[in-house]
């Protein structure tokens, strides 16, 4: 794979898996007020 | 008859709605949808107009939509024609908000089915019932030769060309009348046969022959299975013959999606969603850890790498009509994006209102709603992206793998997947795990899309769960019968709820909240209670831009889809949905038709009760 193909990979693995480790850390972590109360 | 808002249910646990919601989102397209449409539209440089339009579009009306729900959920109503109603109260909202009853509906008949098709294979895959590549007559090393350009006579024993077709083609780039019908099976045209180099027809051919000699046995299989086919290849015509086991395997999904639901929304939904999601993730990561250690068990220029560089190498020029079009301005491109985007996150269908709608009313939904996206978008760039076609592209190579993702989604799952997992080792049980996968983010979806009738008889008849589930089975259970007999049945179906219906309603949504309801009334309504405080950028977004991505969406699509068809004079031939004018297709349509009207019927009594109630 060329290096625009390792940076179009790996910046959009880095973009959605940044995101989803980010929500869920909040998510699981954060504040632990649950949405059922 | 709005139930009493003190006594709707609500999610158990705020995990349980993230991974519930997620479940909703995550579906057979983020593993096989996903990977095909990136690598038919320019790979890495695909990823330019879909991020644009998640961020654009999709952030901001999944924001929209959990507001939305949580806003008529506080009010006693679950389902859109209540919630349009109370953001505009006008006769004609609670019409419109129909389409949120009718497009879940719609999708629940049709992939029920799908879902049951993942179940029965993972348990065929169990049993060992597919076919054998080693029976077809092909080896692993039969593979790595045909990799070398070496093409064996047992390999093409069966095929429809001879070994005098093959030498003409490749020493004299001469290509008989056998040949260019053989190559017209990867959709090859005679111009671009004549106009191919000695490599690319070395290419071509192994790919026409991997395609026909080892996935094609598969892709029968799969027919049979549906009953498309009888079990000796032979097309049974209009209507369908599955075998026994296919059906009794939907009938299971059915009954046990039936148990689930009416367990209800915390109690089943969740309970599943919290076992099932973090299932799903397990083995998606397995199967990638899987993958990405097969090494080069064909040829050593072959390895999962070609596979991530076939999905991710951006093309910045794709052929569009014998052109080259730089891939950025064609519109093409950003319609399959936008499209890809839209249909994994489930937009647009009612499904996301009448889960959020048991969220209580000041509860997060700005941090909750991101992270339902963040689980799809990671279930389907990474994950989705790193099994079907890397694997595929290991033992077929890139061209092969490229023509497989071509076929379409149920290709590359049913058809070239088997064959990949019979050259691994344990290659069983991980065919096993890859169809059990599938079910999970089928199944997990298919809750999501019965919720909203069943939230709607509950909360405007005020049936008891039990009632409302019975009732949906009672329309469910015959109307996936058309999807289970009559050919085309399920892709007409497809075309309305699931391609057309979505960016239409999206379009009502997003107009309805920000320039009837009130740009500002929505956005702190989506900022109540938060624990992520969106930038104002998402907030112009909603207001300019998402509408705009919707209007050309829908306006190119229509473009494409009738007016050009109608230009050619094809759309008497082919219909709209592309299935042909047969009478499978117009029963579907009236079916339809029916089904939309009788929502409509029912949202007209809900409302005169109302009105009724209000004047004694």
């Amino acid at each position: 794979m060329s290096v625009g193909g390792w940076i179009f990979m790996l910046l959009a693995w880095a973009f959605v898996g940044g995101l989803f480790v980010y929500c869920f850390y909040r998510i699981l972590f954060g504040d632990t007020r649950s949405a059922g109360g | 008859m709005a139930n009493n808002n003190q006594t709707r249910e609500r999610w158990a646990t705020r995990i349980g709605l993230v991974l519930a919601m997620a479940g909703n989102a995550i579906g057979i397209g983020n593993f096989l949808r996903f990977p095909g449409q990136a690598a038919a539209n320019g790979g890495g440089a695909f990823m330019i107009p879909y991020f644009i339009a998640l961020i654009f579009m999709a952030i901001p009306l999944m924001w929209l939509e959990w507001a939305q729900g949580r806003y008529g959920g506080a009010r006693g109503h679950g389902t859109t024609p209540s919630m349009f109603h109370l953001m505009w109260p006008h006769r004609v909202s609670k019409y419109l908000g129909v389409l949120g009853l009718f497009m879940p509906t719609v999708i629940l008949i049709y992939y029920s089915y799908l879902a049951s098709w993942t179940i029965g294979y993972s348990i065929y895959t169990v049993f060992d019932q597919l076919p054998k590549v080693q029976q077809l007559g092909i080896t692993k090393d039969d593979l790595s030769a045909l990799t070398r350009g070496e093409i064996r006579d047992h390999v093409i024993r069966d095929l429809p060309i001879t070994r005098d077709d093959i030498d003409l083609f490749l020493t004299q780039g001469v290509a008989t009348r056998k040949m260019v019908e053989f190559l017209k099976t990867i959709n090859l045209s005679e111009k671009q046969i004549a106009g191919l180099d000695a490599t690319q027809r070395l290419e071509k051919l192994e790919a026409a022959i991997v395609k026909e000699k080892v996935v094609k046995p598969f892709d029968n299989a799969r027919k049979a299975y549906i009953g498309a086919v009888t079990p000796d290849g032979k097309p049974v015509g209009a209507v369908l013959r599955p075998p026994l086991f296919s059906y009794l395997v939907f009938l299971g999904v059915f009954a046990f999606s039936l148990f689930v639901l009416a367990r209800g929304v915390s109690g089943g939904i969740e309970v599943l969603a919290k076992i099932g999601m973090p299932l799903l993730f397990i083995l998606a990561v397995i199967l990638v850890i899987r993958v990405f250690t097969l090494g080069h068990p064909v040829s050593e220029a072959l390895s999962p790498l070609n596979g991530l560089a076939f999905l991710w190498e951006p093309k910045w020029y794709i052929e569009r009509n014998g052109r080259e079009v730089f891939v950025l301005l064609d519109p093409g491109v950003w319609l399959a994006a936008a499209g890809q985007i839209f249909f994994s996150l489930s937009l647009g269908m009612g499904a996301i209102q009448c889960y959020a709608s048991y969220v209580r009313e000041n509860d997060d939904v700005a941090l909750t709603g991101l992270s339902t996206t963040s689980a799809n978008e990671f279930a389907e760039v990474v994950l989705g992206g790193s099994i079907a076609i890397p694997a595929a592209a290991t033992f077929f190579g890139i061209t092969a793998a490229q023509v497989i993702a071509a076929q379409g989604t149920f290709y590359l799952g049913f058809a070239s997947m088997p064959p990949v997992f019979e050259f691994m080792p344990l290659g069983q049980v991980l065919g096993a795990l890859w169809f059990f996968l599938l079910f999970i983010a089928a199944i997990t979806s298919v809750m999501a899309l019965a919720q909203p009738l069943v939230a709607f008889l509950e909360d405007e008849f005020g049936l008891s769960r039990g009632k409302a589930v019975a009732i949906l089975g009672a329309l469910w259970l015959p109307s996936t019968h058309l999807c289970i007999f009559l050919s085309g049945s399920l892709d007409v179906m497809d075309f309305w709820a699931g391609t057309f219906g979505p960016p239409l309603f999206a379009l009502f949504e997003v107009v309805l909240m920000m320039w009837i309801f009130g740009a500002d009334k929505i956005w702190a309504e989506i900022l109540r209670g938060a624990q992520l405080r969106p930038p104002r950028f998402f907030y112009y977004s909603a207001k300019y831009i998402a509408p705009l991505i919707l209007m050309f969406v829908l306006g190119f699509w229509v473009w494409l889809n009738v007016i050009v068809p109608i230009l050619n004079g094809t759309i008497l031939q082919h219909g709209v949905e592309g299935q042909g004018t047969g009478w499978t297709v117009w029963v579907t349509r009236l079916f339809l038709l029916a089904l939309l009207i009788g929502m409509g019927i029912m949202v007209r009594i809900v409302f005169k009760r109302k009105r009724e109630e209000v004047a004694t």
